[in-house]
């Protein structure tokens, strides 16, 4: 989960607790992560500074990124539909011949330009009646060598404290934290952006084993679950309330019992791919969704016994694949709207259960098969 | 994060809290110096500062909750935009030439 700390574009900023010096002939690069407000009214955007003839600015009535060393500068010419509302990376360079050069990440660089002059660096955003940041922060960075392998500074939003109180903008590395200006203090100034999610790859092997997962999350789950073993007891339960779930599982034993329910309480999708293989086993998936639930089940057998109850308000796409001499199955799908079924080709198999329910908002239901032929014994 | 603003009357902030507020004179003042801006109301209606931030702002002071209730009601709000438009009035008290060099 990626955080940003947002510069209202009137009167905030953030100062270092201790200003850095960088001499004239001293290797060094500052990039600093940060996005510009879409809507803003603002003409010039200081992202960083450390007095009134050392700062980096944006200025959008010229489409171009300036930076100012002691006087001298080098700017580069980047288009405002480039830069406002989007999320962006600048970087500026002096190798140690004191030759300067500043890049907007995935753009070619602009300068060199040699002004043998020290750079000062006190703070991001510029309050007082000054250029103020329209935007956010989510990272800022001083390297030691211009090819950006050692870090020495590194105020990371998302690695700050979000709570109440003074907005800290933490350097993890250096230790030189940067104290908010006029900003809010109940929080507010902490920008949650989402994204990161929680990946999981697990394995598992045993003789024998039994297991309970449950995760709660409000970001996007990617799971690739492999259990393997002659015999195991799972449960996994996964409630969502943003975002999708992508999953990955393959089962293997010669036994095994297994429990899925899914729980999705946003607008968002579920993806499975689902695998079972065994001489037996037991199955129970349920799914509620209210957007998209798209499913790929493969169960192959001599038998199992396989539960499947889907609930979704939008659309539900399932392509299953079911083998073997004997099995027990029985699917519910309940949705107000369109439903697409997808079936192998061909399915032979003999079933001990002969209940297919199919619950719609309408009384209309149809059924097409790309084969014309639909066989029901 | 839409808040508005507040122009504070620096005769009612206490010398106390001009004195020992670390940054205090980094804030935003008016070009004649009477007026102080802070951050005000979200959407919501609420201050974007909680009490604490208040009651630290005020610690040194005999009657806090009085001065606290002076400097809200005789602050000046602005929206983002008024503000702006302030800050390019050449009447203003809040007036900034951006083409001056910082």
């Amino acid at each position: 989960m990626a955080w940003a700390l947002q510069f209202d574009g009137v009167n905030d900023y953030v100062s270092t607790s201790s200003d850095l010096s960088f001499t004239t002939t001293q290797e060094y690069a500052i990039e600093i992560k940060f996005k510009i407000d879409l809507s803003t009214s603002k003409d010039i955007h200081i992202l960083f500074r450390g007095n009134n003839t050392n700062y980096l600015y944006y200025r959008v009535s010229t489409n171009a990124f300036l930076w100012k060393v002691a006087g001298s500068n080098v700017s580069i010419s980047v288009p405002s539909a480039s830069v406002l509302g989007v999320d962006s990376t600048i970087i500026v360079r002096q190798a140690n011949t004191g030759s300067k050069t500043m890049e907007f990440v995935g753009l070619p660089e602009g300068g060199p330009f040699t002004a043998l002059r020290t750079f000062l660096l006190s703070g991001f955003g510029n309050g007082g009646n000054g250029w103020p940041l329209d935007g956010y922060i989510q990272e800022a960075s001083v390297y030691t060598d211009t090819s950006l392998i050692t870090k020495v500074n590194k105020w990371d939003a998302t690695a700050s404290s979000h709570a109440a109180g003074t907005p800290i903008l933490t350097d993890t590395i250096g230790g030189n934290n940067a104290t908010g200006v006029n900003m809010p203090t109940d929080g507010s100034a902490w920008l949650d952006l989402g994204g990161g999610g929680l990946s999981l790859l697990i394995s598992e092997q045993g003789p024998s084993f039994s297991e309970s997962s449950q995760v709660s999350a409000s970001q996007k789950i990617a799971a690739a679950v492999s259990v393997s073993g002659p015999s195991f007891t799972e449960s996994l339960s996964a409630t969502l309330s943003a975002l999708p779930i992508e999953a990955s599982m393959i089962e293997q034993g010669p036994s095994f019992a297994e429990s899925y329910l899914l729980s999705v309480l946003a607008s968002t999708n579920i993806s499975a791919a689902i695998t079972g293989q065994g001489p037996s086993f037991i199955e129970s998936s349920t799914a509620f969704t209210s957007k998209n639930f798209s499913a790929e089940i493969n169960e192959q057998g001599p038998s199992f016994t396989s539960q499947l109850l889907t609930s979704v308000f939008k659309d539900a796409s399932g392509q299953i694949a079911e083998q073997g001499p004997s099995f027990s199955e029985n699917s519910l799908i309940a949705l107000p709207v369109k439903v697409t079924i997808n079936t192998k080709n061909i399915v032979q198999v003999k079933r001990v259960s002969r209940n297919v329910t199919i619950s719609r908002a309408t009384k209309k239901i149809k059924v097409r098969s790309k084969t014309n032929t639909i066989r029901i014994k | 994060m839409a808040h508005t603003f507040l122009a504070l009357d620096m005769n009612l902030i206490p010398q106390s809290t001009k004195d020992n507020v670390p940054t205090f004179w980094m804030g935003l003042f008016s070009n004649d110096q009477s007026r102080m801006l802070i951050d005000g109301y979200n959407e919501q209606g609420v201050l974007v500062h909680p009490q604490a931030t208040l009651d630290a702002w005020l610690q040194w002071s005999d009657n806090p909750q009085e001065i606290q209730y002076n400097l809200l009601a005789e602050a000046i709000e602005y929206t983002s935009s008024e503000f702006t438009a302030l800050k390019n009035d050449i009447n203003s008290i809040w007036y900034f030439d951006a083409e001056v060099e910082l």
